[in-house]
């Protein structure tokens, strides 16, 4: 578990994170979204100890990292596609860890098996692939067999079959009881991956729930209807906080209600329904549509440079 | 009931410190392979020890012709000193060995390693005193070895003029020699983790070690020496010296002032590294 109180990072007066207050639990992947600069990798950075907070404090199984008796061990993270010495050979790189980590040098062994590195184990980093180098970035992290996996942006520069072999894998360390933190700028991946999602904007939390919870208030579900007799059915299915919209001439999309209740209206009312699709908000859109207030680059002039 | 009995993991865990999970051991042994590891310590080292003795014999064997390039030799060598002429590349390997020590550290910044490292250990300091002793212990045992080789292959082309290692400060010197290349190591060691870019601390290297004493050099000549024997370079180098002159220190009292720089250096170092973002 991480629980990450009240942090604040600033860098000079850029402030990356805005008193951030969020528990990641265990047994379940939570996805952490947001768009670019809005702090995800610096509260990972902060998570393991690399940057000092400017206030607020993190604990990772109740304890400040710095405290961990066996940092490897308890916490294994993914910070930077690049992070292994280029003249070094995976194995060595590894190696040395363990040792520092007082590991058995089977694990070493192990996490090149797993990462799929085990032919290449004895090349040098030089002359990896960003794909083979993220896949060491794994094996890294999981070198400690750690409770606590930290991954930013593990699918980065990955093939399809490494993108398959990360959602398994992340999916598999939570399904063991491990607190598994996954970033990611992928929504779309992030919605088949993530159990929960910690979504940020310029720092500060947009959202903390269930992704099916996200997906389902940030945008809604909407329901398409097509009928030739629409107007009627508009007048059919007016009423509190039921959203219609008519983007064409007999289609009408309707929030607010579930499909059964649009459909049994409609029977009742003798009008003929040519279709009724359940639509549900993509995680771009619920995305989007969180963040729209907190992203720090947008294509719209922000009022105070005009003012 | 004692407080022991309520906490008795906390209570049977206080004497040995192990830093990261694999103590003290695991540390050593960590930095030692993320030295061996790297190709680039294998030849600065061995091109280092080479150049040592090839220019020893270089020296030795064109000292009857003045020295290389004529009369007045290789500069700062002393011509009537067997000893100096043997041990006259002892610059150069000092020069390849400080570039070493930065290049061991800022290599592990610029490849974004000392991130993994650190988050190994978040306490830092331990990584860079192990770091320190496994380049102490691999550049002294090369060095060393280097210099007496150096010493030998010297005297033997010098034949009837040469010295023996028995003689009055000669194991000394030659022992000397060793240590201070190791030093100049550790300096730029030091200076690699303060800086943080391979350039800045080469270049900060080369100005302590070989550009201030030329500057001092044009110092007024009635104190001038008096700040001269101060710089880290000179002062570690009379450890070498087979006789120190007037204005030199004697040789382990100048070795100690390049130690106590090493110290205030490390110190300033770790501070550093602690408050900084890694």
């Amino acid at each position: 578990m991480i629980e990450i109180r009240g942090l604040t990072k600033r860098y000079g007066d850029r402030t990356a994170v805005d008193d951030l207050t969020v528990t990641i639990r265990s047994g379940r992947v939570t996805g952490f979204l947001g768009p670019n600069g809005a702090g995800k990798s610096t509260t990972m950075r902060v998570v393991v100890g690399l940057d000092r907070p400017t206030a607020g404090t993190v604990l990772v199984d109740g304890r400040r990292y710095a405290d961990l008796p066996a940092p490897l061990r308890a916490v294994g993270a993914l910070l930077e596609a690049r992070s292994a010495h280029p003249g070094r050979t995976a194995r060595d790189h590894l190696r040395l860890l363990a040792a520092t980590a007082g590991l058995p040098r089977s694990r070493v062994d192990a996490v090149l098996d797993l990462a799929g590195l085990t032919a290449v184990a004895d090349r040098r980093v030089g002359v990896f692939s960003l794909g083979m180098g993220q896949r060491l970035g794994v094996a890294t992290a999981l070198l400690g067999d750690p409770a606590t996996v930290v991954l930013d942006e593990p699918v980065n520069g990955l093939d399809p079959d490494g993108v398959l072999w990360i959602r398994t894998l992340t999916r598999r360390l939570a399904a063991e009881g491990r607190t598994v933190l996954v970033s990611s700028h992928l929504m779309s991946e992030m919605a088949v991956t993530a159990d929960h999602l910690v979504v940020l904007g310029r720092g500060r939390l947009v959202a903390d729930a269930p992704t099916d919870d996200v997906l389902r208030q940030a945008g809604g579900s909407s329901v398409r209807v097509r009928s030739p007799r629409a107007v009627e059915l508009v007048d059919l299915l007016a009423g509190e906080g039921v959203v219609l919209d008519s983007p064409e001439r007999g289609l009408v999309e309707v929030r607010g209600l579930p499909a059964a209740e649009i459909g049994d209206r409609a029977a009742r009312a003798g009008i003929a329904l040519h279709e009724l699709t359940p639509v549900s908000a993509s995680l771009e859109e619920a995305f989007m549509d969180l963040t729209r207030d907190e992203r720090e680059y947008r294509t719209d002039a922000p009022q105070e440079v005009l003012a | 009931m004692s407080t022991d009995t309520l906490h008795p993991r906390s209570a049977r865990v206080a004497p040995a410190w192990r830093p990261a999970g694999g103590g003290v051991r695991g540390l050593l042994v960590g930095q030692w392979l993320a030295l061996r590891s790297l190709r680039t310590t294998w030849w600065v080292l061995g091109g280092a020890s080479v150049a040592m003795v090839l220019l020893g014999l270089l020296f030795t064997s064109t000292s009857e012709s003045g020295g290389p390039g004529g009369r007045g030799g290789p500069p700062g060598l002393d011509l009537a000193d067997p000893v100096a002429l043997s041990l006259g590349g002892y610059n150069l390997a000092a020069l390849a060995t400080g570039v070493l020590g930065v290049l061991l550290v800022t290599g592990e910044y610029t490849s974004g390693a000392v991130r993994v490292t650190f988050a190994a250990v978040p306490q830092r300091w331990p990584v860079l005193l192990g770091r320190a002793a496994v380049l102490a212990a691999v550049a002294l045992a090369t060095t060393t070895a280097a210099a007496v080789a150096a010493f030998l292959v010297g005297q033997a082309a010098l034949g009837d003029a040469g010295v023996s290692l028995a003689d009055d400060g000669v194991a000394r010197a030659v022992l000397g020699a060793g240590l201070y290349v190791t030093a100049i190591g550790l300096l730029g060691s030091a200076l690699g983790w303060l800086l943080r870019s391979t350039g800045g601390a080469i270049g900060t290297l080369f100005g302590i070690v070989f550009l201030l004493p030329v500057l001092g050099g044009l110092l007024p000549s009635s104190w001038g020496p008096d700040v001269v024997r101060w710089l880290p370079g000179q002062a570690g180098s009379s450890v070498l010296q087979r006789v120190t002159t007037a204005d030199e220190f004697a040789p382990w009292t100048g070795y100690a002032v390049l130690c106590g720089y090493l110290v205030l250096l490390f110190a300033a170092a770790v501070v550093t590294v602690r408050r900084r973002d890694a």
